[in-house]
């Protein structure tokens, strides 16, 4: 699995550095761009019909899934750690000035990233979902009502965490449902019907 | 019949898509034996490899490479196979000897000696950019990128497909080269009958997703014959007949059972009876228009 991030991290390096430099720079809204990136690099692994490449190599069905979710992911862990990286170090600059710390602080950032992540994941499981559906309507419903299922559990442990809790409750919490979203795309991708469309 | 050692076993294979079905498909091909898989646009051609190379989850059935289940999180069975589609999914940015680099990368039994030779001998500019290759060097690359690491089963689906016929003479002369010396198993799909007169020990024929016949080629060419003849009768229903013209008492039959055909237009006191052989190409037009096209005039 990691020989075909390391491929798509090679191959994207580029784009990668200018992407990271800009979430080191904007924070938070470079993470929404980091994010919108791995996405989009993806898709466009995809144009160029990747998995023909990738599907008859001596790798694993759950590898190539896994890679799949694990690329969009470390465009924006990187990203996260370039911009809590800088955050912490303007915090740690100001304190020392006695401005005290900006509202962008590593841990706000952090936390920021984390819920982005829980919604990268959510729309690469709703693309699966797409593909793996084929178009056929009461499979995509079912598949809609497992995603409008997902949502409500997560507002709901969102709130409730939030009520009974602290910020890195919630920021747990939604990193165990990214993690289950995770396992849900690799599922969906390793029982996709065909991996010769589109 | 025995399933054990088989470069691939196919077992009640069946895939079905809207408006298609393939199957029941049952086939056994032997190490280093070379089968062309025929039939026209739609047979089930692609959809057969691709159940065996791993890209479409059959519906039923099972396939085997060399005994090992093709199974998605297994690898084991990959590392006997090399797979070649229409597409390929290159690294288009990267070059051509970059990309056999990283596929390389992946095969524990890749020779990057191999895969010079092979270079050398298609001529393939490596240091050319996948997405800038021309679409026969696209083949080249993806032909060298199937065989780097000696896989014992080869799976080429219309390898040459869209390519000239200069280029299409090009890959197969150098395929014919590097499949000679080897033992791989081979099953070769293609609607382009010339490439597998060529290549192929055997032939299967499918057609609406259903496997029709399966042959060696020299057997077929030994058994089909167009017989002309005169005869002042009916000869709509001679032996091993599958088309049949007739003006007056002259008829020309094309028979896949030469000797059959031959014995009764003996025995039914036929004249001028002149035989010829027929192409693999014309044989296989007539297998896969089916036995429903004897017509009298």
């Amino acid at each position: 699995m990691w020989n075909l991030v390391r491929l798509s991290l090679a191959y994207h390096w580029k784009t990668l550095l200018v992407v990271w430099i800009i979430a080191a720079l904007l924070s938070k809204l470079g993470l929404v761009i980091s994010a919108i990136v791995g996405v989009a690099l993806l898709s466009a692994e995809d144009k160029e019909r990747r998995l023909l490449l990738h599907l008859p190599l001596p790798v694993t069905r759950a590898q190539v899934g896994l890679s799949r979710v694990v690329f969009p992911a470390m465009v924006l862990g990187v990203g996260t750690a370039a911009s809590a990286l800088l955050a912490g170090l303007s915090s740690a600059i100001l304190v020392g000035v006695g401005a005290g710390p900006t509202a962008n602080s590593a841990w706000n950032v952090l936390f920021f990233a984390t819920m982005l992540m829980y919604l990268l994941q959510l729309l690469l499981t709703m693309g699966e979902l797409q593909v793996w559906t084929g178009g056929r309507f009461l499979r995509t419903l079912m598949g809609g009502a497992a995603v409008v299922l997902l949502l409500g559990i997560a507002t709901l442990t969102w709130i409730a965490v939030a009520m009974f809790g602290s910020y890195l409750w919630v920021a747990l919490g939604t990193a165990g449902l990214t993690l289950g979203l995770m396992g849900l795309t690799v599922s969906l991708f390793r029982r996709r019907p065909s991996f010769t469309s589109g | 019949m025995s399933f054990d050692g088989l470069a691939i076993s196919l077992r009640g294979l069946e895939k079905r898509y809207p408006g298609f079905a393939l199957g029941p498909v049952d086939l056994a091909i032997e190490p280093g034996t070379v089968v062309g898989l025929v039939g026209p646009n739609g047979a089930g051609k692609t959809t057969t490899l691709n159940c065996i190379g791993g890209l479409v989850a059959p519906d039923a059935g099972t396939v085997e490479i060399y005994g090992r289940p093709n199974r998605p999180d297994d690898t084991t069975w990959k590392h006997d196979v090399g797979y070649v589609g229409e597409e390929h999914g290159f690294y288009g940015r990267w070059t051509a000897e970059k990309n056999l680099r990283v596929i390389g990368g992946l095969h524990r039994t890749w020779s990057d000696q191999r895969v010079r030779r092979m270079i050398e001998r298609f001529e393939l500019p490596p240091a050319t950019r996948a997405m800038d290759l021309s679409k026969g060097n696209r083949t080249k690359l993806a032909l060298i990128a199937a065989l780097g690491h000696s896989p014992r089963l080869l799976l080429l689906d219309e390898p040459t497909s869209g390519l000239d016929p200069l280029v299409r003479n090009e890959v197969l002369d150098v395929l014919w080269e590097i499949l000679e010396d080897g033992e791989a198993a081979i099953l070769y799909s293609t609607h382009v009958l010339s490439d597998i007169s060529r290549l192929a020990d055997e032939l299967v024929f499918l057609r609406q997703g259903q496997n029709l016949l399966r042959s060696e080629k020299e057997a077929l060419s030994e058994s089909w014959r167009r017989i002309s003849f005169r005869l002042d009768a009916d000869a709509a229903t001679l032996a091993g007949t599958v088309d049949h013209k007739r003006v007056g008492i002259e008829h020309q039959v094309i028979s896949s059972d030469q000797e059959s055909t031959l014995q009764q237009l003996n025995e039914l006191g036929a004249e001028n009876i002149e035989e010829s052989r027929m192409t693999i190409d014309e044989i296989a037009v007539e297998i896969l228009r089916g036995k429903d096209h004897v017509e009298s005039r």
